[in-house]
C-alpha cells in the first residue's frame, strides 16, 4: 500500500508535467499565430503600387537557359530578363522592332546575308558589362555547339548550318569538358554562320532563304547572353551548362533575383535597363495550383492578376474590381487529323475495321469535316472563347485570308460523301478508335462530339470509340502511324505561316508524316513560300496554299482559342500578344493609390 | 547495449528493403510507359528523340539501366528531375522540411486531440460525448480533404481573412529579403535561428489551415483506435484491482489505464506520421505548399522516372525509420515487450 500511496502522487506529478509541456507548447503556437495575424493585418495583403502579384497554375521551368529552354513557364522569365535582336511590336506579332538592333537589319537581296547594326551602351544588368557584337555571335555560337535537341535552336541552325539535322547534341567527358565528335556542330561552322563584324555590327550568314528567319530571331532562343557572364561560369562546360540552366544574367527589364520551385518567381527591376527602370519594382509569380484558392486570391485582391481557366469565367465574371480581356485570337490551335495510311498493327480489330487507306478516299475525310459540330465544340467546351478557323494558318498571323472557306457542320452532306466513297460506309458501317492525349478534357469532349456526329449517320453501323493516351505511348502510336484519327493541337515556335504548313502538309512535317501525308507539288510550295521575301508575293502564295488545303481536306481544324485574361481592373497597360509567354511586365503600371470608394 | 544492436540491425534491414523497392519501383516506371516521354516534346524529330534515348542509355537492357540508376545512387548521382528542374537529391532536400514541417503540426494536433477525445469517449461510453466524437471521427475519415481544405480557406480566409491562402510564408518577407537562406530548410527553425520572431508566428501562422486539413483524417483515426483501445483496457481486471484499491479516477485513467491504451494507438500514429511524410498531393495543392507530394504527383503525371525512383526511396526510408521508431516506443511504453 505504501509503494502505491507514494507511487501514485509521483506519476501524477510527471503527468501533470506533460500535461503543463502540452498546454505550453500549444499556447506558444497559438500566440505566435495571432500574434502574427494581428502583426500583419490578417490574411489579405496591402495594395503596393511597385509590386505586381500574378497567380499561376505552377509547374516549374525546365531550364532558364535560353539555348536550352522550350517551354512556357520559362519563356516567361526569358521574355522580361533577357532581350532579343529583334522584338514584337506592342500586340501585332508580325509587326517587328529592333530592340537590342538599333534598326531593322540590311537583308541582302537573295535573302542568304542579315546584317545587324546594334544598340550602342547597352549593358547587362549589373551595369558594368555592355552588351556588343561578341555577344550576340558568342549567344548563338553557343546554342549551337550545344544544339540541345530538346532546344529551340533547331529553328536557327537548320538555317545556318549546312545539314544542320545530321549533328547531335555536344556532350561533355568525365571533367565536364565539351566532346567534338565527327556529330558535333564546329566552331568553324558558327565561325561561317555568324560574323562579328565590328564592336557594333553582327551578320548572320544562311544557307538557304528563309523569310521567317527575323520572327525566329524574336523567339527567346535569340536571346542575347554576356560572354563574360556565361565564361565567368564555366563557359562551354558542363559547369557552364548547368550554370546558365538555372542562373540568369540579361539586358532586359527585370531580374530575376529568387525563384523557389514550385513556390514563386521573383522578378526585380533592372536598375540599368537602357529604356528606363520597369514602372512595376517586382514581379511576384506565385504558383497557385489549386484553382478555387487562385480564385480566392485574385476576389480578395491578393493577386493583381491570375490565371484562370476559362471553364471558371463563371466565377470571375460581373465581380466587382476585376476586369476581363478576351476575344483576341491566340495562335494555338485545335485539329482532328486523319491518318491515310493507318498503320494497323497492335490496333484492336474490334474497335478499328477500317481498312488502312481508309482516309486516302477524300470523300471519307469530307465525311469527317462536316461530321463535327464546330458551334457546340467552341461555344459550350471553349465557353465560346475561340472561333472556328478555316485552315492551318491561325487568324491575326500574317498570311491569314479571311476569303477561304471553312466546313460547317452539315450531317447530311456527311452521309452524302460516305455514300458516294469508293465503299458505301452508310450501308457497309465501319468500327474506328479516335484518339486523344489524356488529361485534355476539351480534347476529350471533341471526340465524344465526332463520335456522336458520325454515329448519328448510320445508327448500330457506325461505332467510334474514344481512346485517351499517355503522352509515352502516344509518342510511340505518332511514330508507328497508329492513330487512325487523333485530336491534338498546335502552339507556334514563332510568328510566321511556315510555322504551320511546314508541320503539317510538307511531307517531312511532324503531323503530315503522322498522318502518312506526301505531296511533292505542296511541298515545293510551301518550300517556295518559306524563301520569298516580297511580303506581298509571299501572302499571296500563302492564300493559294490555304485553298490548297481546304481542298486536300486532311484536318477538321476544330478551333482557334481566344485570350482570356483576368487581372484587377486598376492594371495598366495591359494589351494581348499571342507570341508573349505570358506577361510581358515592363509596359505594366499600376495607379500609386486605390480609390476609396 | 541490446536496444543499440536492435537498432543497428534493423538499420542494416533497410538496405535489402530499399533495394527491393528500387527494384520493383523501376521495373514498374519501365512498365508504364516510354520512360523517353519525360525528356522529350513533341516538336522533336524522331532521330533527335534517338538521340535522348541514347543519351540516357534508354536503349540499354532493362538489368543494366537499372545498374546504372544504382551506380548513380550510390555515388550520390540520384539523376535529375526534370519536375523541378534540379538533381533528385537537392529536390528531396528542398521539398523535404515543408512536408516535414506540416506533418509534424498536423500529427501533433492529430495526437492532442484524438487521444483526448479518444479517451474521454471511451470513459463515457454510450452517453452523447461518445456519439458525439463518433460521429466526428466518421465525418474525419470520409470528408473530401480537398473540400474540407477549401471550406476552411473560404471560411478563414476569403469571409474572415483570418489566415493566409498560399504558401509557407508571407510575400512581404520574400521581397524585404529577410527569408532566411538556411541553414535546415525548416522554416520555423531557420527563423527562429536567426532571431526573426516575425518570421516564425508568419510561418507558424501559414502552418495553421493546412495542418489542420491534413490532421482530420488522423485524428478520426486515432481517436477510434484509441476509445477501442482504451474500452479494453478499462475492462481489464486490473483496473478494477485500481479502483478497488481506492485510487482516485483520474489516477486511473492517466496513470493506469491510458498509458496501455496507447501501445496499439502508437502504431496507428507512427503509420499516420510515416502517410503524411510521403506528402498530402491535395492539401499541397489547395494551401500551394511546395512539398513532396506535390513533386510526387506531378513527376508521376509526367512520367519523371528520376524523381518517382527517388520519391520512393526515401518514402520507402521514412516508413521503415518510421517503424523503427514505433517499435522503440512500444519497449517504452510496455516494458514487457522484449525488443529481439
Amino acid at each position: 500500500m505504501e509503494g502505491t500511496a507514494k507511487a501514485a502522487p509521483a506519476a501524477g506529478k510527471s503527468g501533470m508535467n506533460k500535461k503543463v509541456l502540452a498546454i505550453v507548447v500549444v499556447a506558444i503556437l497559438i500566440v505566435a499565430a495571432v500574434g502574427a495575424v494581428l502583426l500583419l493585418g490578417g490574411g489579405k495583403a496591402q495594395y503596393d503600387p511597385d509590386v505586381f502579384r500574378y497567380g499561376t497554375i505552377g509547374g516549374n521551368h525546365e531550364s532558364l537557359d535560353p539555348a536550352v529552354d522550350y517551354e512556357t513557364v520559362g519563356g516567361e522569365i526569358l521574355q522580361n530578363v533577357y532581350e532579343t535582336l529583334v522584338f514584337y511590336n506592342g500586340a501585332s506579332s508580325s509587326d517587328l522592332k529592333p530592340m537590342l538592333a538599333a534598326e531593322m537589319p540590311w537583308i541582302s537581296e537573295d535573302g542568304l546575308t542579315y546584317n545587324f547594326t546594334l544598340r550602342q551602351g547597352v549593358m547587362f544588368s549589373d551595369n558594368k558589362t555592355e552588351m556588343t557584337a561578341e555577344d550576340v555571335k558568342y549567344s548563338f555560337d553557343r546554342g549551337l555547339l550545344l544544339n540541345d535537341p530538346h532546344g529551340p535552336f533547331w529553328m536557327y541552325g537548320a538555317y545556318l548550318i549546312p545539314d544542320y539535322y545530321d549533328y547531335g547534341m555536344a556532350s561533355f567527358d568525365s571533367a565536364g569538358n565539351m566532346v567534338m565528335t565527327e556529330e558535333s556542330i564546329t566552331q568553324e561552322m558558327c565561325d561561317a554562320a555568324i560574323w562579328a563584324k565590328g564592336k557594333y555590327e553582327v551578320q548572320f550568314n544562311l544557307t538557304t532563304p528563309y523569310a521567317p528567319f527575323l520572327s525566329a530571331l524574336a523567339f527567346n532562343a535569340g536571346s542575347i547572353v554576356s560572354k563574360a557572364y556565361v565564361e565567368e561560369h564555366g563557359g562551354l562546360t558542363k559547369a557552364g551548362y548547368d550554370h546558365m540552366a538555372s542562373n540568369t544574367f540579361g539586358t532586359g527589364p527585370y531580374v530575376l533575383e529568387e525563384y523557389k520551385v514550385d513556390s514563386y518567381y521573383k522578378l526585380v527591376a533592372n536598375e540599368a535597363y537602357w529604356r528606363g527602370v520597369a514602372n512595376i519594382k517586382t514581379v511576384m509569380i506565385e504558383m497557385i495550383p489549386d484553382t478555387n484558392s487562385r480564385i480566392m486570391a485574385l476576389k480578395n485582391g491578393e493577386l493583381d492578376a491570375a490565371y484562370v481557366p476559362r471553364d471558371q469565367i463563371g466565377s470571375v465574371e460581373n465581380v466587382e474590381g476585376l476586369m476581363i480581356n478576351k476575344g483576341n485570337p491566340t495562335f494555338n490551335i485545335d485539329f482532328l487529323g486523319l491518318n491515310l495510311k493507318i498503320n494497323k498493327t497492335g490496333l484492336d480489330p474490334s474497335l478499328t475495321n477500317v481498312p488502312s487507306d481508309f482516309f486516302d478516299d477524300r470523300n471519307v475525310r469530307l465525311a469527317f469535316m462536316h461530321a463535327f459540330n464546330y458551334g457546340l465544340y467552341i461555344n459550350e467546351t471553349m465557353q465560346g472563347m475561340a472561333i472556328q478557323p478555316n485552315g492551318a494558318i491561325p487568324k491575326g498571323m500574317f498570311g491569314y485570308s479571311d476569303d477561304v472557306p471553312k466546313y460547317n457542320y452539315d450531317l447530311a452532306k456527311a452521309k452524302e460523301y460516305l455514300e458516294t466513297a469508293e465503299t458505301n460506309w452508310v450501308e457497309q458501317g465501319f468500327k474506328l478508335e479516335v484518339f486523344f492525349n489524356n488529361g485534355n478534357t476539351a480534347r476529350e469532349t471533341a471526340c465524344m462530339q465526332i463520335k456522336a456526329g458520325l454515329e448519328a449517320l448510320a445508327p448500330g453501323k457506325i461505332t467510334v470509340t474514344v481512346t485517351g493516351l499517355e503522352w509515352s505511348k502516344y509518342l510511340d502510336y505518332r511514330k508507328d502511324g497508329q492513330m487512325p484519327a487523333m485530336f491534338l493541337g498546335w502552339a507556334p515556335d514563332f510568328a510566321d505561316p511556315d510555322n504551320y504548313l511546314q508541320p503539317f502538309y510538307h511531307s517531312a512535317g511532324t503531323y503530315a508524316s503522322m498522318i502518312g501525308y506526301s505531296n511533292a507539288t505542296l511541298d515545293a510550295a510551301i518550300e517556295a513560300a518559306a524563301v520569298e521575301l516580297d511580303p506581298e508575293v509571299r501572302a499571296q502564295m500563302y492564300e493559294d496554299l490555304m485553298y490548297d488545303m481546304y481542298e486536300e481536306a486532311l484536318f477538321a481544324w476544330t478551333a482557334q482559342a481566344t485570350n482570356f485574361f483576368v487581372g484587377q481592373d486598376y492594371i495598366q497597360g495591359y494589351y494581348f500578344n499571342p507570341m508573349f509567354s505570358n506577361l510581358y511586365y515592363y509596359d505594366l503600371d499600376k495607379p500609386d493609390t486605390l480609390d476609396e470608394e | 547495449m541490446r536496444l543499440s544492436r536492435y537498432i543497428i540491425r534493423r538499420l542494416l534491414l533497410v538496405i535489402p528493403v530499399l533495394l527491393g523497392v528500387s527494384i520493383f519501383i523501376f521495373t514498374l516506371t519501365r512498365l508504364t510507359g516510354d520512360p523517353v516521354a519525360a525528356y522529350v516534346n513533341e516538336k522533336m524529330t524522331f532521330a533527335q528523340i534517338e538521340q535522348v534515348r541514347e543519351q540516357y542509355h534508354l536503349n540499354d537492357p532493362l538489368p543494366q539501366q537499372y545498374l546504372y540508376w544504382l551506380q548513380g545512387i550510390i555515388q550520390g548521382d540520384w539523376g535529375w528531375s526534370k519536375t523541378a528542374a534540379m538533381p533528385v537529391l537537392d529536390a528531396i532536400q528542398y521539398y523535404f522540411p515543408a512536408t516535414f514541417e506540416l506533418a509534424v503540426i498536423s500529427i501533433l494536433i492529430a495526437v492532442i486531440v484524438g487521444i483526448a477525445l479518444g479517451t474521454r469517449s471511451a470513459i463515457h461510453k454510450n452517453k452523447p460525448f461518445d456519439h458525439a466524437t463518433r460521429v466526428v471521427s466518421l465525418i474525419g475519415v470520409s470528408i473530401p480533404v480537398f473540400w474540407l481544405g477549401l471550406l476552411l480557406l473560404q471560411f478563414f480566409y476569403f469571409e474572415l481573412n483570418l489566415f493566409p491562402v498560399k504558401g509557407r510564408v508571407s510575400d512581404s518577407f520574400i521581397i524585404a529579403r529577410t527569408l532566411p537562406a538556411g541553414p535546415t530548410g525548416f522554416y520555423t527553425i531557420d527563423s527562429l535561428l536567426a532571431g526573426n520572431f516575425a518570421l516564425f508566428g508568419d510561418v507558424l501562422w501559414h502552418l495553421a489551415l493546412p495542418a489542420i486539413t491534413l490532421s482530420f483524417g488522423s485524428i478520426a483515426v486515432i481517436l477510434r483506435m484509441q476509445r477501442n483501445s482504451m474500452l479494453e483496457v478499462l475492462s481489464l481486471d486490473y483496473i478494477k484491482t485500481a479502483r478497488a484499491k481506492g485510487l482516485d479516477e483520474s489516477t486511473v485513467i492517466n496513470k493506469h489505464a491510458r498509458r496501455n491504451a496507447l501501445i496499439p494507438t502508437t502504431t496507428v500514429v507512427g503509420l499516420s506520421f510515416g502517410a503524411l511524410l510521403g506528402g498530402a498531393v491535395l492539401t499541397e495543392s489547395i494551401f500551394s505548399w511546395p512539398g513532396l507530394g506535390r513533386w510526387s504527383a506531378a513527376s508521376i503525371t509526367r512520367m519523371d522516372s528520376a524523381s518517382i525512383l527517388g520519391f520512393c526511396l526515401i518514402v520507402a526510408f521514412i516508413y521503415v525509420m518510421v517503424n523503427l521508431i514505433v517499435d522503440i516506443l512500444y519497449a517504452y511504453l510496455d516494458p514487457r515487450v522484449r525488443l529481439g
